[in-house]
């Protein structure tokens, strides 16, 4: 069979595309920071937060588990924080996490991707168990509207010895910065 | 091997009988072709080829003549001068805003040597002081290495200095960096005065210093100090199994019932005596004292070697040692001032908070009334050094950290006022003197930041692929290039619970990439990882490292993001603060009136020089 006209071809990549044999399985978390049009709007949301407090829960979205000892918070494969921004300019990410030497012997490296409202930022690889800081450092253009959402996913989870949960790192904390309290670049 | 205690600690003959230094007597002694008769006669008395009885046959024959030279051969140390004897040294200690204490050797930039000396002769300065770090020229003590390179470097800067007219006085065996397999660490020579095999590489190290610098004609003299030695004993020397055992030998001297008496103890034998701590309660005042003169004693001991092991090298070397000019637990540490024959003159700084030694113990001082301290502090050392004539390494007026209640010139002004009063002292009465810095500087704890000696100091993954050293088409700089899976480690001291900042100058070498920076604070659990956008120009940046209070060490990883591309480092600075109080900023802004003070009274090179 010669399929000789464009719209033809168009037409059969398009329903190729819908079917769900070729069409690329989403990994299993993403999208987990999709935000209505008001909550992109709602400037009230914090810019850092304790994770360990129950009170971070309305900021919260995607694999988390119930708080611990009100100090950190265990996520699963793939998990979400709504922040404020500190300002209209330039910001800090920083987030604060535990990986314990139990996650290490289970997974050998530890393997964490960071984006932000849905765009690829970092890509950290742990191979030591300890409370770990990550600040990275942001351009302003990355920030569309007063409230941004990152997305933490892991590479591989573990499963404590009696316990249901898929865990994936302990978080403390997470949130904006403005540039000057940590970190500044120049040309 | 441990000291040894039954070695002479210092023959009387060599410490006493100075005299006082008087008008008139003294001796011109040309620049860098001293003939030091007192010298000579030292060497030849410690030749171990004369029987005793022959030494007293020759003694017998030349007593008249040795009773009629007594003027000239008692050793007093008060004929030196300079020549001319009006000269004076008006110097400073040589650093750069990048380059300074930690890793002057490691980072220095020759050009701005040139850029530096123009404008140190334009400001009346005629001479630098460097730093010969122990470690950073001898490599190890067993077997004796030298750095080739270190002393390649030292070669350049003394032909540059020579050039602009600039003489050279060289600090020998600082301690910011101890050989590799040294007892302690950098910054803190531990065991050097108890352990004979450091100790003769330490001397050593004069002897070879004298011997390859001897032609130069702009090298005014080589000096060391109680601090890269020693510096407050009694705060850390005990720390040390070697010391302490070298403490315990010491203390036999006495019978333990005394020591138990005058330290309020019961110790039931020397080896159970617990060194004095003076971190931890109960203070012991006079167990701390004892542990002072102990460790003075030790120092004394050992202070002829480095001045003869300097002869060694060149017999016209002209040498000095700077003790220590405090006192701590009602010790003065007098011992260190009696310097033996072969030492031409003694060296020590004078800092505002030392008016304490007058009795002068305001927080806030006042700076003129500081300034009349100065005489005081010159006739003091003069007088505990038995009339030797005295140079000042250090003239602080700014106040460099210590403890909480020292005293300190109050304010700018002060400092000005203090300079303005106490400059025509010392440019009358001493020898001279020399600034602790003349331009603020980074204190960088980085070695080989700026990859000047290429990778070195620096670890790294094995083989050469995925770390390279690449030069920047559009500067001359070498820049260390980091491929995806690679690295870039150094471990480095801090201080704990201190602030830190990371200068960082890089760019992504082909896309965009991010450059992660992994901090481990050794002794911790804890991690800093900073994560830095790169691009395809040259960005600084500047981070803060806070260290957890509980970590004195950590190592710093430099590494791309896996998955990116590779990165280029051109410099990075990590440092606590920036040390200030010279006449230049870190920018190279100058502060007028500090300037125009140095100028007025040193004169400058374009005028008269005193």
């Amino acid at each position: 069979m010669k399929i000789r006209s464009i719209g033809a071809r168009l037409l059969l990549l398009a329903l190729l595309a819908a079917c769900p044999i070729f069409a690329v399985p989403p990994e299993k978390g993403d999208r987990v920071c999709q935000l209505s049009s008001t909550l992109l709007q709602d400037s009230s949301r914090k810019s850092q937060l304790q994770l360990g407090l129950k009170s971070s829960e309305t900021q919260l979205t995607g694999d988390w588990y119930p708080p611990e000892e009100d100090k950190w918070r265990w996520m699963g494969q793939s998990a979400g924080v709504h922040l404020g921004l500190p300002g209209d300019e330039q910001a800090t990410l920083e987030l604060e996490f535990i990986l314990p030497p139990e996650l290490l012997s289970a997974v050998g490296t530890v393997a964490i991707t960071l984006s932000l409202d849905e765009q690829f930022l970092d890509e950290l690889k742990y191979v030591e168990p300890g409370v770990y800081t990550y600040r990275g450092l942001l351009s302003g253009t990355q920030f569309k509207n007063p409230v941004t959402c990152l997305q933490i996913s892991v590479g591989q989870t573990f499963r404590p010895p009696r316990d249901k949960r898929d865990l994936g790192v302990a978080v403390v904390r997470a949130g904006l910065l403005s540039p000057e309290s940590v970190a500044s670049a120049t040309e | 091997m441990i000291w040894n205690w039954s070695a002479p600690i210092k023959p009387e003959a060599e410490t006493k009988g100075r005299a006082r230094r008087g008008a008139g007597q003294g001796r011109t002694v040309e620049l860098n072709s001293i003939q030091d008769r007192d010298t000579v006669a030292s060497h030849s008395s410690q030749s171990p080829s004369l029987h005793p009885l022959r030494r007293l046959r020759w003694l017998g024959t030349l007593l008249p003549l040795l009773l009629a030279l007594q003027g000239c051969t008692d050793r007093s140390g008060s004929d030196f001068q300079w020549d001319p004897p009006d000269f004076r040294v008006k110097g400073t200690y040589y650093f750069q805003p990048r380059a300074a204490i930690n890793n002057f050797w490691w980072s220095f930039d020759l050009g701005q040597c040139k850029r530096d000396f123009t404008r140190l002769r334009e400001d009346g300065f005629n001479t630098i002081i460097l730093m010969i770090p122990w470690g950073g020229f001898q490599t190890t003590v067993n077997p004796i290495t030298y750095n080739e390179r270190s002393f390649a470097d030292l070669d350049r800067i003394l032909n540059l200095a020579e050039s602009f007219d600039l003489k050279v006085v060289l600090r020998v065996g600082s301690h910011e960096r101890i050989p590799n397999d040294a007892g302690g660490h950098n910054w803190l020579a531990a065991t050097l005065l108890t352990d004979d095999e450091e100790w003769a590489a330490y001397r050593d190290l004069f002897r070879e210093l004298a011997a390859r610098t001897k032609s130069y004609s702009n090298l005014l003299f080589y000096f060391w100090t109680f601090e890269d030695t020693g510096y407050t004993p009694d705060l850390w020397l005990h720390r040390y199994q070697e010391n302490l055992q070298t403490f315990q030998e010491w203390l036999r001297r006495r019978p333990l019932w005394w020591w138990n008496l005058i330290w309020w103890e019961e110790n039931s034998s020397y080896e159970a005596i617990e060194p004095p701590n003076q971190n931890s309660p109960p203070l012991k005042p006079m167990k701390l004292r004892s542990f002072l003169e102990f460790s003075d004693e030790l120092l004394a001991s050992r202070l002829a070697d480095p001045c003869t092991a300097a002869r060694e090298g060149n017999p016209q070397a002209v040498v000095s040692f700077q003790p220590r000019a405090e006192i701590n637990w009602e010790h003065d540490y007098s011992l260190q001032f009696e310097l033996p024959p072969c030492y031409s003159f003694v060296t020590t700084w004078f800092s505002p908070y030392q008016s304490y030694l007058f009795g002068d113990k305001e927080k806030k001082l006042d700076g003129a009334r500081t300034a009349s301290y100065v005489p005081l502090h010159l006739e003091r050392t003069e007088e505990l050094s038995g009339g030797l004539p005295v140079f000042i390494d250090q003239f602080n007026f700014q106040h460099f950290g210590g403890h909480p209640n020292e005293g300190a010139l109050s304010s700018e002004n002060e400092q000005l006022e203090f300079i303005e009063n106490a400059l025509p002292t010392l440019l009358e009465d001493s020898l001279g003197y020399a600034l602790w810095n003349y331009q603020d500087y980074y204190l960088n704890v980085i070695t080989n930041g700026a990859f000047r000696l290429g990778l070195q100091e620096w670890e790294r993954p094995p083989g050469n692929k995925l770390v390279q050293l690449k030069s920047l088409p559009s500067s001359h700089q070498d820049v260390a290039e980091i491929a995806p899976g690679g690295f870039l480690r150094q471990s480095m001291s801090v201080y704990a619970g201190k602030e830190y900042t990371l200068d960082i100058q890089a760019r992504a070498a082909d896309g965009p990439t991010r450059l992660h920076i992994l901090i481990h604070f050794l002794g911790t659990n804890q991690f800093l990882d900073t994560s830095i956008p790169l691009g395809p120009v040259v960005k600084s940046f500047r981070l803060k490292v806070p260290v957890p209070k509980n970590s004195v060490q950590l190592t710093a990883t430099f590494l791309p993001r896996e998955a990116g591309q590779a990165a280029q480092l051109q410099e990075i600075l990590f440092y606590p603060w920036i040390d200030t109080g010279g006449i230049y900023d870190v920018e190279d802004n100058p502060r007028p009136e500090l300037r125009d003070i140095f100028r007025r009274l040193q004169g400058s090179a374009l005028g008269a020089e005193r």
